[in-house]
């Protein structure tokens, strides 16, 4: 075979970004660039058909940068390949509009999921693939590896060292994998300082900072007002702690960001403590700072949380408190997403979500028709990884078989009241996600969480022991047990869920000693958001928007 | 509906006087419950209050990034954003209803449809139409609010169908034309012709459209949204959820009615919603200026 090494250059990246650095260098003072300077910048350090990472998480944005890339002459950069894990942003679509952008590989649009649809459909957007975080940042070092990187800090030294503190989330993750393939890294900071409090980011994995002209954009997106925990939030709760968490001495786990889980937290220092349950569950968290965490975390039943983002007002409270949650020696929380993510779906025993829509196969989905939201994490936490190897006494407790190479299981569970709002049935015969994979002409159904990796379903009826069930009959009997007057629940037959219940694989709120009516507000740690402030001794501080006392 | 407005205020008084010029008639006679029996009265006085309440909060310095306009209400809404003058859309509106009255004169009507989403309601109406009269899908203004459209002695079936599979409420609208199906394709055609000729201009801010759900910006696409709407079901759940991902937090509904505000705020919880009153209609200027700087200080 001949040697080519002689013919063939092996530094043709490298080469390129250091003719587009130079290009621009009177634009640039070492590492910063001068906001008034950004467009034109821009201009010379895309090309057109770059894989470009505009940071979009679902908290923070780089929405200075997007800003910026809208406003490029369409006629020097075009045609862009987009890769962002949440498109957020109204700016995020209209670079697509202008024509800027064609391509785009995403995780998660909720906050623009009819308009991607639509952009779709009328051909103003080409669709990558729509991902898992991790299958994102997976792939961002295999074959999405980004040409320029556009991602957010809170600040940034003159060498460009960053500081991304509480909100670091996945910028470490997307810098990675750019500044090592010699990608370009630009970075929009708060401000440049001389000094940061904790370097989160090192100025050799950054080309660029430029200080924006306002703070990046955060939303409080996983804060929920226990003034709107219902009733039916309660009991579904208290079956959940009784059926699942005591039932296996659950431990370590993940919860969504649903009212269900929200109560959940909020009756672990109340029923839960009761029971005697203190220390025995839910003791190790992958999880965002919930405020409604604060009163078990002040009553001692949590002993650590790993984020994969901040919460907007919780930094104080989180700072104050370093041997639950992670904090650098500035003292403020240090957040991961992509390693909460690897946490969330290999090192927890539990993942508890809820959804808008099950099917009778408890195959479960968030699309509603003719929206395009994607994923985001959930479906990374909510499957059992197969590749598991260690053991814990809740995952053994899935064994069913006497087979001597049966392994355990991750518990993967979905509270849901039977009729959201009241009158839409969660539980259906087909997913409308089935109807908008045809529309979108997606490669596969935009299915949430998938039926066979789901061990648990608890509704206001009861608990479905799911991973007990043999076959595909008896997993839709169980289901149906617990689906109330849904067209699904109304197939249940009375032998049949008797015999469901004899063997423990429904139970209802009787079979688990609970009466429906303690399921009362009062057993709420926290009635509102007053009560979170004052659990935290004045340390969380809660948005505007939720402080209505 | 007109006859509480101020007609001294000079915008009122601009607009009675333009309708009038066209119309040959007193605004007023358009205005009673006798005169509202026509279609054509009831769509002028909309069109006609519309313009009104949308002039007169424009004229206190408020500045609409998007016009939507619900069936006959998208006439004031191009006229608001500048692409057909209101002297245009009271000619329009005009024929629009006539030939709407017109087309079918008995046994046909519209049902509102609450609690069901669109998938929900799918099969329903598919098993419906493959044994009955067709019923179409006229508006689908909400996740879970439809109204559908045909002939009378059909929908009253479908709506014990819908009662029977536990629909909250399904019940009949006071009105006599199925607008928003295939049944007024001939509406559409002679609207297309007579809009042909008229010069329409570029709108100064997008404008969402009933038939398609997106936001138009060429005066082309809204001219050819306002004709093809009345034979195409009103996709104002889109329509409005586009402008709300497109930015929009501050939803105000012109007179009268009050019916879209209802459905943006229950669609839109974390959205301001106003709906416009003759009682506070001059003061949403200081209420505008208030959100302006509530917006700006968070």
């Amino acid at each position: 075979m001949e040697n080519q090494t002689s013919t063939q250059s092996w530094t043709r990246k490298r080469d390129e970004k250091k003719r587009r650095l130079s290009s621009m260098a009177h634009l640039a003072d070492h590492a910063i660039i001068k906001k008034e300077n950004i467009v034109e910048a821009l201009q010379y350090l895309l090309q057109p058909g770059d894989k470009v990472v505009l940071e979009g998480d679902n908290q923070k944005q780089a929405s200075f940068l997007a800003e910026a890339l809208l406003q490029v002459d369409t006629a020097k950069v075009n045609k862009l390949h987009m890769i962002m894990s949440s498109v957020s942003l109204p700016e995020h679509l209209d670079i697509f509009e202008k024509g800027i952008a064609e391509k785009l590989d995403f995780s998660f649009a909720g906050p623009q999921s009819l308009r991607i649809a639509q952009m779709l459909e009328d051909g103003t957007l080409k669709m990558g693939e729509i991902h898992t975080y991790l299958e994102l940042y997976g792939r961002l070092f295999i074959d999405l590896i980004p040409n320029v990187a556009l991602v957010a800090a809170d600040k940034a030294d003159k060498f460009g060292n960053l500081y991304t503190g509480p909100n670091t989330e996945e910028t470490p993750a997307i810098v990675e994998a750019t500044a090592f393939k010699d990608g370009i890294v630009i970075v929009q900071v708060n401000e440049i300082v001389d000094e940061l409090p904790r370097v989160d980011i090192p100025g050799s994995w950054v080309d660029f900072v430029v200080e924006a002209d306002k703070p990046y954009q955060l939303e409080a997106l996983f804060t929920r007002d226990p003034k709107n925990i219902t009733e039916l939030h309660i009991l579904i709760g208290m079956l959940t702690i009784r059926g699942v968490y005591e039932k296996h001495q659950v431990k370590s786990l993940n919860h969504g960001i649903g009212f269900n889980t929200a109560a959940i937290e909020l009756l672990l220092p109340t029923y839960a403590q009761r029971l005697g349950l203190k220390g025995k569950i839910a003791t190790s968290w992958v999880l965002n700072p919930h405020p409604t965490l604060i009163p078990a975390i002040e009553s001692g039943w949590v002993d650590t949380v790993h984020c994969f983002g901040g919460e907007v007002g919780m930094e104080q409270y989180v700072a104050a408190r370093p041997d639950v949650f992670f904090t650098g020696k500035d003292g403020s929380l240090r957040s991961n997403r992509a390693f909460a993510q690897v946490a969330g779906q290999y090192a927890i025993d539990m993942f508890v979500g809820s959804t808008l829509q099950i099917d009778r196969n408890a195959n479960s989905s968030t699309v509603v028709s003719g929206r395009l939201a994607g994923f985001g994490g959930a479906p990374n936490m909510g499957h059992d990884p197969h590749g598991r190897r260690h053991s814990s006494p809740a995952w053994l407790d899935m064994i069913t078989s006497a087979d001597p190479l049966a392994r355990g299981r991750k518990l993967v569970v979905q509270t849901v009241e039977t009729f959201q709002n009241g009158n839409t049935p969660v539980f259906v015969e087909t997913l409308d996600a089935v109807e908008v994979a045809k529309q979108s002409n997606l490669a596969t159904a935009p299915v949430m969480i998938y039926g066979n990796d789901v061990t648990h379903v608890v509704t206001e009826e009861g608990v479905a022991y799911l991973y007990k069930t043999t076959g595909e009959e008896e997993r839709r009997q169980a289901l149906s047990a617990i689906a109330g007057v849904t067209p699904i629940g109304l197939t249940a037959d009375h032998q049949t869920t008797k015999s469901l219940r004899e063997r423990g694989i429904v139970a209802y709120p009787e079979d688990l000693g609970i009466r429906r009516t303690e399921a009362k507000r009062t057993l709420l740690a926290a009635q509102n958001v007053k009560d979170l402030v004052d659990w935290s001794g004045g340390l969380y501080n809660p948005p505007a928007k939720f402080k209505n006392w | 509906m007109l006859q509480l407005l101020p007609a001294q205020h000079p915008v009122v008084a601009d607009v009675f006087e333009v309708a009038e010029s066209v119309l040959n008639c007193s605004v007023y006679s358009l205005d009673s419950a006798m005169a509202f029996s026509s279609t054509v009265n009831v769509q002028l006085c909309l069109l006609i209050a519309g313009v009104i309440a949308a002039r007169r909060l424009i004229a206190q310095g408020i500045k609409p990034d998007f016009v939507a306009g619900h069936s006959v209400g998208a006439f004031a809404a191009a006229v608001i954003n500048g692409v057909i003058s209101f002297k245009q859309a009271i000619g329009l509106v005009n024929s629009r209803a006539s030939l709407m009255e017109n087309a079918f004169p008995k046994h046909y009507g519209m049902a509102a449809l609450v609690g069901f989403t669109q998938s929900r309601l799918k099969p329903y109406l598919e098993k419906h139409n493959n044994a009955h009269s067709t019923i179409f899908l006229a508006n689908i203004n909400a996740a879970d609010q439809m109204v559908v459209a045909g002939r009378t002695d059909s929908i009253d079936l479908l709506i014990q169908e819908l009662k029977k599979a536990g629909i909250q409420k399904a019940k009949f609208l006071n009105v006599s034309v199925p607008s928003h199906c295939q049944l007024l394709a001939g509406v559409s055609e002679a609207l297309k012709q007579q809009m042909e000729t008229l010069p329409f201009n570029e709108p100064t801010i997008p404008y969402a459209s009933n038939s398609t759900g997106r936001l138009l910006k060429t005066g082309d696409a809204i001219k050819k949204d306002l004709w093809l709407s009345i034979s195409t079901t009103v996709k104002w759940f889109d329509a409005t959820t586009l402008i709300y991902e497109s930015g929009a937090r501050l939803f105000i509904e012109m007179e009268p009615s009050g019916v879209l505000a209802k459905i943006a705020a229950a669609t839109f919880p974390d959205a301001t919603v106003w709906n416009v009153n003759e009682t506070q209609i001059d003061h949403l200027g200081i209420a505008w200026n208030n959100y302006q700087n509530k917006e700006s200080n968070t």
